[in-house]
């Protein structure tokens, strides 16, 4: 095993890596962009390393920066995370060249994978169904608009280099194309610094089911059951469980062994994501491939009882697992609710501000894999994923309750989160009943808002805050923040 | 101690009675005294009729973040007139619906515009969100160039709306 592991990323991910770390009792360095040198995953490390300015061009994307801090800092290994480097072929042969090892799958599967319009074609010629749509690059708009029409509206335009929904827009008639493709590939090109988008069709009331495989370092190739992703806004997931309330047994042994079959096909090795659109009659399509750890690993480790990212460091040091992947025995249903900061009241758009109080519930079948403090400054260069919170329970109903209650129990003031959203969500009658597909949230929370009246207590409890603040100088009340200058009550005009 | 609170478009007078009673009372002039104890870090033990209930509260500028019965509410600390608050924001003003970075104008002062049509592009978070007029007029007000930062509410854009 290595004897000291860099991780390149931030946030609740960075966090999480590095407990493993702990865990196993191998060194750990993180890195952080100068705001976040201060962050929970910066301080948690064994040492951190500030990479540069807060852009993540600037730090967290910064290939050089990241493998000079490994290097300065004696790591062996560079585990990337999700999102940033992850899916950089670059970075993980810029980190052999340099000595390193980089802990996920070689740079080949990567860069066929991590081309949406390649990895199609490989799949294709696999015998894996694919939706149909429309991958070349250098088309102009005209040959793109005959295609779209070929196709047939509404069509889905995807970034080919990216995931988590970002670039991504649904086009609904022919006039939108040409503006939805140049928006998509502006979005992507910011967020992925690569711009090239393609289309493809928009399936229906489509449901989003993806696979977990995992390829060992001796060669063996095998699946960890489904993932249910279907509850998502703004084309990214923001429930995930394990396993699926549509998936029966004959369904997860056709798109297990499809899933495999991706990975062998691209000489995979370590923990992959294989994604399928499955339809209103069950056939399944494959999406994407994502070659790396998947931001919602956690309800299969809960229901599969393994820790992947110790996994995926046995095999990036050549070693074999320490267990037997035949002997897997999934059991009962975890639940992931992703917590972001943002407003779902008003189009789920991105929040910032500081974690002025943070309490999680703690109890049993409940993980929380968080990047927040209280102090700390949520800010707006990054993702809004604060935290996730997956509750585990021997059956569905279990864990959803289970769920429900940690997220009524849990205090997080200073900034609008989806907290309250997602509790709300959770007692929906077709969530419970297990009937979803991507529309859900169009179809069973529109015009979703907070409470629109506040009871007597809660004024009562805010001139608590007030009076607080005023006796104490902030020292309950806000710490840290509040200098005596915003105290405006007790400014007046000189007039 | 006695302030003005809101939250959405409800107001009340809140103030201190002694012996950890405190009165709210509505715009329509009705009362209710609820009764606090203990205040320890910030959390609050509130009595209400099944027992001792506990909730949080904590201040940052003038909101107030509460946590009650697993909700979150956003209250403002009122001042005086709004008069004396500087210029009021008015119709035609396009504000920032999210804190971010300016990274496209697409209209200059002067410019003409129809309804719909792209004024700016804001990005955060690795999202962009169109800024779209609401309805045909002239630009009069652009406070920011691109590679600005904006915060919430900010203002992005006057429109004087055509007659």
């Amino acid at each position: 095993m290595f004897s000291k592991v860099l991780v390149a990323n931030r946030g609740e991910i960075a966090v999480r890596i590095l407990s493993t770390l702990q865990d196993m009792g191998v060194s750990s360095v993180a890195v952080a962009s100068e705001p976040d040198a201060d962050a929970l995953h910066a301080l948690s490390a064994d040492a951190c390393w500030t990479l540069g300015p807060a852009s993540a061009s600037e730090s967290y994307l910064n290939i050089e920066a990241v493998i000079h801090a490994a290097k300065e800092t004696g790591c062996e290994a560079v585990h990337p995370g999700y999102g940033f480097l992850s899916e950089n072929a670059a970075f993980a042969e810029a980190c052999i060249e340099a000595g390193l090892v980089f802990i996920g799958p070689p740079a080949r599967a990567m860069k066929i994978m991590g081309s949406k319009t390649r990895s199609r074609g490989v799949m294709e010629e696999s015998g894996v169904a694919v939706v149909p749509g429309f991958q070349d690059p250098g088309a102009g708009i005209k040959a793109q608009m005959a295609a779209a029409k070929k196709i047939g509206y509404p069509v889905l335009v995807k970034a080919a280099a990216g995931g988590g929904g970002k670039g991504m827009r649904v086009v609904k008639q022919a006039q939108d194309l040409e503006s939805a493709l140049n928006m998509a590939s502006q979005e992507a090109k910011s967020a992925f610094g690569d711009g090239t988008v393609y289309f493809e069709k928009y399936i229906e009331e489509p449901r989003h089911i993806e696979i977990q495989v995992f390829a060992d370092a001796q060669g063996h190739v095998f699946h960890l059951g489904e993932r249910e992703c279907s509850i998502q806004r703004r084309h990214q997931k923001i429930i995930e469980e394990c396993p699926s309330p549509l998936v029966d047994e004959a369904l997860r042994k056709r798109m297990g062994d499809a899933a495999v079959q991706a990975a062998q096909a691209v000489d995979y090795r370590g923990a992959g994501t294989v994604e399928f659109l499955v339809d209103k009659h069950g056939e399944f399509y494959f999406l994407e491939m994502n070659t790396r750890l998947q931001v919602e690993h956690p309800v299969t480790e809960m229901v599969y009882g393994v820790d992947l990212v110790r996994a995926q460091l046995h095999t990036a040091a050549g070693e074999p697992l320490d267990f037997d992947p035949l002997k897997l025995i999934p059991r009962g249903h975890a639940i992931e609710v992703r917590i972001y900061a943002e407003d779902p009241a008003n189009g789920f758009l991105p929040q910032a501000g500081p974690v002025l109080r943070l309490k999680w519930p703690n109890r049993p079948g409940l993980r929380i894999d968080s990047g927040l403090m209280e102090g700390h400054q949520v800010e707006v260069h990054y993702d809004p994923l604060l935290a996730k919170m997956i509750a585990w329970g021997p059956s569905r109903k279990i864990a959803c309750g289970r769920l429900q209650s940690a997220l009524h129990d849990t205090v997080l003031l200073g900034l609008t989160t989806n907290i309250d959203f997602l509790k709300d969500l959770l007692s929906v009658p077709a969530w419970e009943a297990g009937a979803l597909n991507t529309n859900f949230l169009e179809e069973h929370m529109p015009g979703w808002t907070a409470c629109k009246e506040a009871p007597p207590q809660v004024f009562a409890l805010a001139l608590e805050a007030l009076s607080t603040t005023q006796r104490t100088g902030g020292a309950a009340g806000a710490p840290a923040i509040l200098s005596p200058f915003e105290d405006l009550d007790s400014w007046r005009p000189l007039s | 101690m006695e302030k003005q609170l809101s939250y959405n478009s409800q107001i009340c007078t809140v103030a201190t009675k002694g012996s950890g009673l405190v009165s709210v009372t509505d715009s329509q002039g009705e009362t209710v005294t609820v009764e606090m104890h203990n205040a320890i870090g910030g959390s609050y033990q509130v009595q209400t009729t099944g027992g001792r209930a506990t909730g949080e509260a904590v201040r940052h500028r003038n909101t107030i973040w509460v946590r009650w019965e697993g909700k979150t509410y956003t209250l403002e600390l009122e001042q005086g007139t709004a008069g004396s608050r500087g210029r009021k924001k008015s119709s035609g003003d396009l504000t920032s619906p999210m804190p971010g970075q300016v990274i496209k104008v697409l209209v200059e002062e002067g410019s003409s515009v129809q309804a719909g049509d792209t004024l700016l592009v804001v990005e955060a978070m690795k999202m962009q969100l169109e800024i779209k007029a609401p309805q045909s007029g002239v630009i009069q007000g652009l406070p920011h160039r691109e590679g600005d930062s904006v915060g919430a509410g900010e203002l992005l854009v006057h429109l004087k709306a055509s007659e």
